[in-house]
């Protein structure tokens, strides 16, 4: 285009000055000579001023090859043309939806695990029943730190009880391996203390969380844990809290009523197995702790000490299609204080055991063993939660469910417990678990 | 008293660990999928360690965040993973979990291949209905020998940047790489050219990138829907659909479930061809050369 362009302007040029010439008398031939001389000079000067530019053209246009060859070797290709907008930056937000229906030989109005005050709530209702719906959002907050918000929604009879399970910000940059956590959170005690109770492998809690910790203990507070800089994982941890929930009560110590200390250490053996063990401790003071039906008030120290151990295995590493997870926890409760205004101190015990195995694609069956002890207690009246009378809490549990992807789940599952004297409660439940949103992020 | 035997306890742990600590000279690299700890290997020569966090016949969706792969992003100083959401189900965990500064998604040391190449089959919804897709499109891009190469030189000045008193060796192994490399793929498309135009049936959606590369059709997929394992009912449907095109073989990945193939195979004389799919991934493909030697050996044998 350019060369065309600049030929038609010398061409144009060349006949304008050629009308001037015409015109002219002979008598101003050797002038008009010396101006054609003149004019093929230029004309020469303008060709090869073309030629310049043309050369300088395609030099351009190899350079623009090369830069965009370049471009496309190291630029991000931007894949994915989605419009900027102030919801780019959305937390990942994701929604766990559960129901259950159940069937109880015993009314689970009334349960009890004998021997101990519970904080929480017991198996479930009869009939059908909405679980908790759970709310998550995450996102990173800066470079620094992320930020958690879990909440969750209960209905209880025509109420819609709102509770907070987590709210808190960890850093994600500190030197040295070191991670610190502050808000409110689960604590990192024992082996399933931290996991959303929808990630579990059983429609309930075993025994020994439900009776030490009501489920899960999780309260304010700060963490801060320090990752070892070895092959082997090894993560070291204390927290501190609060005091407010379960065993916990009142804020004691001036608002620092929950301490804990822990150690995990995890590897893998060979491709087809893993593990993950450890050991934690929780010092818990409450001050004027009302628990049950029969509203027993406590003041004083629990400890609650736990070993786990956890073993998976997966054929090369992969479970996709196979696996078995093994799961097993001990349990220490140390008590000591004021029951109901009567002095109490003594020690009990809890454990459980698990094994899960997925034998193809979605599906998964598993058998759980729980065991309790409580330790004696003087023959009272206001410690009669307290009085096992000898019983040692039991119960078989077996499952069976279908994952229809990562994203949900059905699960029917069958229990023999015998968590109160007498005979043994015969439940069955059918649950559906269902996560929307973001992919939820499990951890081992 | 019992606080102190703890306390004490966990010090004594502490000391064991940090007396285990090496110290790392070379650059550590933490490899999400086994053909970029390959290709890191070619551009960091002895001048990186290599931890490669899965195997070829592991499924890069379904890896749990165990506590080795925590430990080993602790101390890496790159991370070198697929991204398009491949690992969404256990790399934001690690990155968590690990809280290594040097490798948090933003970070110099963090790096994801799908960013340097152009995606294939961005979806134009997204609903989980329709399966586990991918929004950022598939991110299966290894199978493409052609993607290695912008992958390489970005993650080249990764390195280069990190590893700043070593960036002109790792440039100049670049550049060795792209000679070799682009010559080799000149000899697999020279060898694969009988490949052209054969229809074929294939696991899952890992195959687009070398399906278009070798210039084979993909009629259709075993899976329903992305993940979803194929019933023996979904297959006789899909076998009748699909008759007309005469599909020559299937591709399977080699951690995947084989049975519907070898469904196919029975029932349709249809033969599976387990690939590679990575680094590993079969006794032939060991390193990132023999990954595509080996792909389009199994695919020519399944031609005869």
């Amino acid at each position: 285009m350019n060369r065309t362009l600049c030929r038609a302007m010398s061409l144009a040029f060349v006949v304008t000055t050629s009308g001037v010439a015409h015109a002219a008398s002979d008598t101003d031939l050797t002038d008009i000579r010396k101006q054609i001389d003149a004019l093929t000079q230029r004309q020469a000067e303008d060709t090869r001023r073309i030629q310049d530019l043309e050369a300088a053209l395609a030099r351009a246009e190899t350079q623009h090859a090369a830069d965009q060859a370049k471009q496309a070797a190291s630029a991000p290709v931007v894949a994915n043309n989605a419009p900027t907008s102030a919801g780019a930056f959305n937390p990942a937000i994701n929604g766990v939806l559960d129901g259950k229906l159940g069937v109880f030989s015993r009314d689970p109005s009334n349960y009890a695990i004998a021997g101990f005050p519970l904080g929480g709530e017991g198996p479930g209702q009869r009939g059908l029943a909405l679980g908790e719906a759970e709310l998550n959002a995450t996102a990173n907050v800066d470079d620094l730190f992320m930020g958690s918000l879990t909440m969750s929604l209960e209905q209880d009879g025509g109420d819609t009880e709102v509770s907070l399970e987590e709210a808190f910000i960890q850093t994600l940059s500190l030197p040295g391996g070191l991670q610190a956590t502050a808000g409110k959170f689960l604590s990192d005690i024992g082996y399933m203390n931290s996991q959303h109770e929808h990630a579990d492998d059983f429609a309930d809690r075993p025994l020994a969380y439900r009776a030490f910790l009501a489920n899960s203990f999780g309260d304010t507070g700060i963490r801060m844990t320090w990752l070892a800089p070895t092959i082997t994982y090894i993560r070291v941890g204390g927290e501190v809290f609060r005091g407010d929930s379960f065993p916990a009560a009142g804020a004691a110590n001036r608002g620092f009523g929950a301490h804990s200390a822990y150690v995990r250490v995890g590897d893998d053996l060979g491709t087809d197995f893993s593990y993950q063990t450890g050991v934690s401790w929780l010092w818990t003071d409450a001050r004027g702790r009302e628990t049950g039906a029969l509203s027993d008030v406590f003041t004083g120290s629990t400890d609650v000490g736990i070993a786990h151990l956890v073993v998976k295995w997966a054929p090369n590493g992969n479970p996709t299609q196979r696996n078995v997870k093994f799961q097993a926890e001990v349990l220490r409760n140390h008590l000591n204080g004021d029951f109901n205004g009567v002095g109490v101190e003594r020690t009990d015990y809890g454990a459980y055991g698990q094994l899960t195995y997925q034998f193809m694609q979605g599906w998964r069956v598993g058998y759980r063993f729980d065991w309790m002890s409580a330790g004696a207690v003087p023959a009272n009246i206001l410690l009669a939660t307290l009085d096992s009378q000898g019983h040692d809490a039991t119960r078989h549990t077996a499952m069976l469910e279908y994952n229809r992807s990562e994203f949900s789940r059905i699960r029917l599952q069958f229990a023999s417990d015998r968590s109160r004297l007498g005979a043994s409660d015969n439940q069955i439940l059918l649950q559906y678990t269902a996560t929307i949103g973001a992919h939820p992020a499990h951890a081992y | 008293m019992k606080n102190i035997r703890i306390v004490s306890a966990i010090l004594g742990l502490c000391s064991t660990a940090l007396l285990s600590t090496s110290a790392f000279a070379a650059v550590q690299v933490f490899a999400c999928e086994p053909e970029w700890a390959a290709l890191a290997k070619e551009i960091g020569g002895a001048d990186v360690e290599v931890f490669a966090a899965t195997t070829g016949l592991q499924d890069p969706h379904q890896i749990q965040a165990r506590p080795s792969l925590i430990a080993r992003m602790r101390g890496a100083d790159v991370a070198i993973c697929t991204g398009a959401e491949l690992e969404t189900g256990w790399l934001p965990l690690l990155a968590h979990q690990a809280a290594n500064a040097k490798v948090q998604p933003g970070a110099p040391g963090y790096f994801e291949a799908t960013k340097y190449v152009q995606m294939k089959q961005l979806p134009t919804a997204l609903d989980r209905s329709l399966g586990d897709i991918h929004a950022s499109g598939n991110p299966h891009i290894q199978t493409d020998p052609r993607n290695m190469l912008p992958v390489a030189a970005a993650f080249t000045e990764v390195l280069a940047k990190v590893d700043g008193a070593k960036a002109e060796a790792y440039r100049s192994r670049l550049a060795a790489f792209q000679t070799r490399w682009t010559a080799a793929i000149a000899g697999w498309e020279t060898l694969a050219a009988p490949l052209r135009g054969v229809p074929v049936l294939t696991q899952h959606k890992s195959w687009v990138y070398m399906v278009e590369w070798l210039g084979m059709k993909d009629i259709a997929q075993l899976e329903p829907k992305p993940g979803l394992a194929p019933s023996t009912s979904y297959l006789a449907e899909l076998l009748d659909k699909v008759a007309a095109e005469k599909p020559r073989m299937t591709l399977v990945a080699a951690y995947e479930d084989d049975r519907g193939s070898k469904w196919v195979m029975d029932h349709a004389k249809i033969p599976a061809v387990t690939m590679p799919f990575t680094v590993g991934g079969t006794p032939d493909a060991e390193t990132l050369t023999a990954l595509y030697d080996a792909s389009i050996q199994r695919l020519l044998a399944a031609l005869k």
